[in-house]
């Protein structure tokens, strides 16, 4: 159990740079998800906390042991840091037993190699499978092979990259489940890296979100969902809708009316054009949502996305800008509509312009 | 390497069963022509009897060759394992500037015939000779052999399980050894195993080294016409070692793994470092190629040699030499035709060995199918002793493997759905065939041609036997010359010989075709 520190990490391949100054801390037992979108650097950081990767510069410490810096590295077998690779990547010549022992110490038939091995079989829940070979495996149970593998010599940290995203999608919400509980109780510090929003958010109890080499906001899932620090980070982590206005003692003035908001990172003069950012389950259709005086409507209903568990409507503005909004799936609108919408909470003010 | 079988969906392969009868006879007549060498050589040498047999592979002199062949051919073979993966290694592994030049770099020996490479090292220095010249040359020209199928199954296997191993607690050479090599080792072993069998049918660096083996000992038992019982006796033992090395051969390449996963990051090292590598990379093509080369092309600019150019000499041989390519390739490519089509659609223990039987050449020492055909002409055809059609025959027999494999890979990447779907649009079988497939497949028959017509320009030892009186290729004439020592008489056929044979391999196939065709 141990933290991990790094602070202005750089690294470098070829003429790129690949990471551009990444800071983050880790509490020991922790589980860290790190979320961007795919070539942000995030496989790149999870090789150079393995040891695979020299950095340029800064610096990498796990338990305040400094591990990595620029021009030198801890070689991956003495830094205790177990991986779990995107494909399992088992060893196709070595059985399931073999597979999971390969990293513990001791001959392939010690009394105290084949305990372990057993008690981690029981742990993934493949008792019985230690003579397979791997390419007798299924998808699941040959990540958790790998899982089992990693967690043998019980590492001080396990990094996870995209361990799920080659499974089909119920198969990868029960293992994400199972393998949550599984390293809870280990109580392992963990480092998962994603593209997938959901995943990070449901398994961390930290998200950091990464673009283009560096880590631009870092925090609780809700924090990270509720607040982000920019609009490319809303707009990453989850649905949003954007809506331009001027910015008027705390309330940002638009299409959907006068909506209350936090200015995020910035602080807006009066009547400065900013942009209002909404998550569509914050905004509700209003109890008298058919409005029947028809001169005093909001929005026009164009169109409705049903997903079973929820729906998404689309709804056109007085100014022609188009919102969604996620309701619950009963006594739904139908298209054409004239609806009244409101929001739950304080909304999100960003500068307009400048890009994302 | 061969077609891999990989390429058809399994949809695409059916059972023999649903083959049409003419196709299948067709292709057993092909297959039972191309068996004839061997089958005839079996026959003439059992008539020799089993006490001349016994008597023979007992003679000192026998068992002297026999342990140079065998010898040569395992030091060769394990100096190019060794050179052939290290040099692989670098190549996927480390940064190294300009990597897919290196790569046809380091596969250039493959384009070279053994005993050009032979002549332009006798051309700097003339005294060169015996076990470890042989050795020298034999390594530099066999290399890539092995460098390229290793280097493609290096970039191939995924270095995760490097990494893997390494945080588990491996170091790096024995993280290597125990996630990488595995990946590798079956790639590396057929290529060795075509080094040793490559090794053991040379027939003209040996000869010209004067180093003793096998096909120097048939060659000479033959010219000595007094004693041919005792060259084909020769000739057999060597396809007897020889079909035990391609049987291995075929077996490791069984195990082949087609995983793929994410693509090794070469490392970036030091430029001290990688200048301390690449004499390694550069060791086989310089030693079996530039050197040579450079040997040749100073031999060819003195004005000795230039004044005495023979050039209606050359021209002739030039064109007796494209002359015979081509038809050994027109002949070729028909023959193969059947057997491809056959064993891209259809599988079956008959299917197979049909196929088995067209490949038999790959297995087959040059001298061998010159002698095995000497014996067969003048005991069953004996008016076509010595004419060009037994000539170009022996050709087909050893190259037809070339053309099967190119074509079949051809055939079997076009869509058996096509031929359907034409079909269904009023065609009957052979005009959906004619229109869609053979349409489709027609480029690898070009190529399989051109192999063919090239594998044919280089070839020696089977020229030398069977080719008629007064007709001379480049290779016969390069042969003739150097073996009396001219080496200036000889450098027009050998540049001349670049150019025709070399020069289009390459051009031909790129870095990735030449090895995989040659192979």
């Amino acid at each position: 159990m141990s933290g991990v520190s790094i602070s202005g990490l750089h690294i470098s391949q070829g003429n790129t740079e690949v990471l551009t100054g990444v800071d983050l801390e880790i509490e020991p037992a922790s589980f860290v998800a790190v979320l961007g979108p795919s070539g942000c650097g995030k496989t790149t950081l999870l090789l150079s906390i393995a040891g695979l990767l020299p950095v340029t510069a800064g610096t990498i410490s796990v338990g305040g042991r400094q591990l990595s810096a620029a021009g030198t590295t801890v070689p991956p077998e003495k830094r205790s840091v177990g991986w779990m690779p995107q494909e399992a990547s088992l060893f196709p010549h070595l059985s399931v037993a073999d597979n999971i022992g390969f990293g513990l110490p001791g001959r392939r038939k010690a009394a105290s190699r084949t305990a372990r091995v057993a008690e981690l079989m029981r742990l993934v829940g493949l008792d019985g499978y230690g003579d397979r070979a791997p390419s007798q495996l299924s998808g699941g149970q040959a990540q958790r092979v790998a899982l089992a593998r990693a967690l043998a010599p019980k590492p001080d940290v396990l990094l996870l990259d995209e361990p799920f995203a080659a499974l089909d999608t119920q198969l990868r919400g029960s293992l994400r489940q199972e393998v949550s509980e599984l390293l809870g109780a280990q109580r392992t510090t963990c480092i998962l890296v994603t593209h997938d929003q959901e995943e990070a958010l449901t398994l961390a109890d930290r998200v950091a979100v990464m673009r283009d080499g560096r880590i631009v906001h870092s925090g609780t899932p809700s924090e990270v969902y509720d607040r982000p620090s920019s609009r490319w980070a809303a707009s990453f982590v989850g649905d949003a809708v954007e809506l331009e206005g001027r910015w008027h003692a705390g309330r940002v003035r638009c299409a959907l009316g006068s909506v209350e908001a936090d200015a995020v990172g910035f602080d807006p003069a009066e009547g400065d054009v900013v942009v209002l950012v909404l998550r569509p389950e914050w905004i509700v259709l209003r109890p008298e949502w058919i409005a029947h005086a028809v001169e005093s409507a909001d929005a026009r209903v164009t169109g409705i996305s049903y997903a079973g568990h929820d729906a998404l409507v689309s709804c056109a503005l007085s100014d022609g800008s188009v919102i969604r909004a996620r309701i619950a799936p009963f006594e739904l609108p139908a298209l054409g509509d004239r609806l009244r919408l409101a929001v739950r909470r304080p909304g999100l003010a960003y500068p307009a312009g400048a890009g994302k | 390497m061969a077609a891999e079988r990989g390429t058809t969906g399994r949809s695409a392969v059916r059972s023999l069963r649903s083959a049409p009868l003419w196709l299948i006879v067709t292709a057993a007549a092909v297959a039972a022509i191309a068996a004839i060498p061997l089958v005839y050589l079996a026959v003439r040498a059992s008539e020799a009897g089993l006490g001349t047999l016994v008597e023979t592979l007992g003679r000192a002199r026998v068992a002297q060759l026999t342990i140079n062949s065998l010898g040569l051919a395992l030091a060769v073979t394990a100096s190019s394992l060794l050179l052939g993966t290290a040099v692989a290694w670098v190549l996927t592994r480390l940064r190294v500037p300009f990597p897919r030049a290196w790569l046809l770099f380091s596969a250039l020996p493959l384009a070279v015939p053994s005993y050009l490479a032979s002549y332009g090292w006798l051309v700097v220095s003339p005294s060169m000779n015996g076990f470890f010249a042989a050795w020298l040359l034999m390594t530099a020209v066999c290399t890539p052999y092995v460098t390229l199928p290793v280097a493609a199954a290096l970039r191939a296997a995924p270095t995760d399980m490097e990494g893997v191993a390494r945080t588990l607690g491996y170091g790096p050479t024995r993280a290597f050894f125990v996630a990488t090599w595995p990946e590798v080792r079956p790639a590396a072993a057929a290529g060795a195993l075509l080094v040793c069998l490559y090794t053991l049918s040379d027939f003209g660096l040996v000869s010209m080294l004067r180093f003793q083996t096998l096909t120097w000992g048939i060659n000479a038992a033959y010219g000595a016409s007094f004693d041919r019982n005792q060259a084909a006796l020769l000739a057999l033992l060597l396809v007897a070692i020889a079909l035990v090395v391609v049987a291995g051969e075929r077996r490791s390449r069984k195990h082949i793994p087609t995983v793929s996963a994410r693509r090794a990051r070469p490392r970036q090292i030091s430029k001290l470092v990688l200048l301390g590598f690449l004499p390694l990379v550069a060791a086989s093509p310089i030693v079996g190629v530039a050197i040579p080369l450079g040997g040749l092309a100073a031999r060819l600019l003195q004005a000795e040699t230039i004044r005495e150019i023979d050039l209606a000499r050359l021209f002739a041989a030039i064109g007796s030499t494209l002359g015979v390519a081509a038809l050994a390739a027109i002949v070729a490519v028909i023959l193969a035709l059947p057997i491809a089509a056959l064993a891209a659609r259809y599988r079956g223990t008959l299917a197979t060995m049909i196929e088995s039987l067209g490949m038999v050449g790959h297995a087959l020492p040059g001298i061998v199918v010159g002698l095995s055909l000497v014996f067969f002409a003048l005991a069953v055809v004996p008016s076509l002793y010595q004419s060009v059609a037994v000539l170009v025959f022996g050709y087909v027999v050893l190259f037809l493997p070339k053309s099967i494999g190119t074509m079949r890979a051809g055939i079997s990447t076009v869509s058996p759905r096509l031929a359907t779907v034409a079909r269904t649009l009023g065609l009957t079988p052979w005009q959906a065939w004619w229109r869609v497939t053979a349409r489709l497949a027609l480029p690898s028959v070009g190529v399989g041609a051109m192999l063919v017509a090239i594998a044919t320009m280089k070839e020696l030892p089977a020229t030398l036997l069977l080719r008629p009186t007064g007709v001379t290729t480049l290779a016969t004439e390069l042969w003739s010359r150097t073996v009396i020592f001219e080496f200036g008489a000889a450098a027009p056929y050998a540049a001349a010989l670049v150019l025709l044979a070399a020069v289009p391999a390459v051009a031909l196939s790129g870095v990735r075709g030449l090895a995989r065709e040659t192979l």
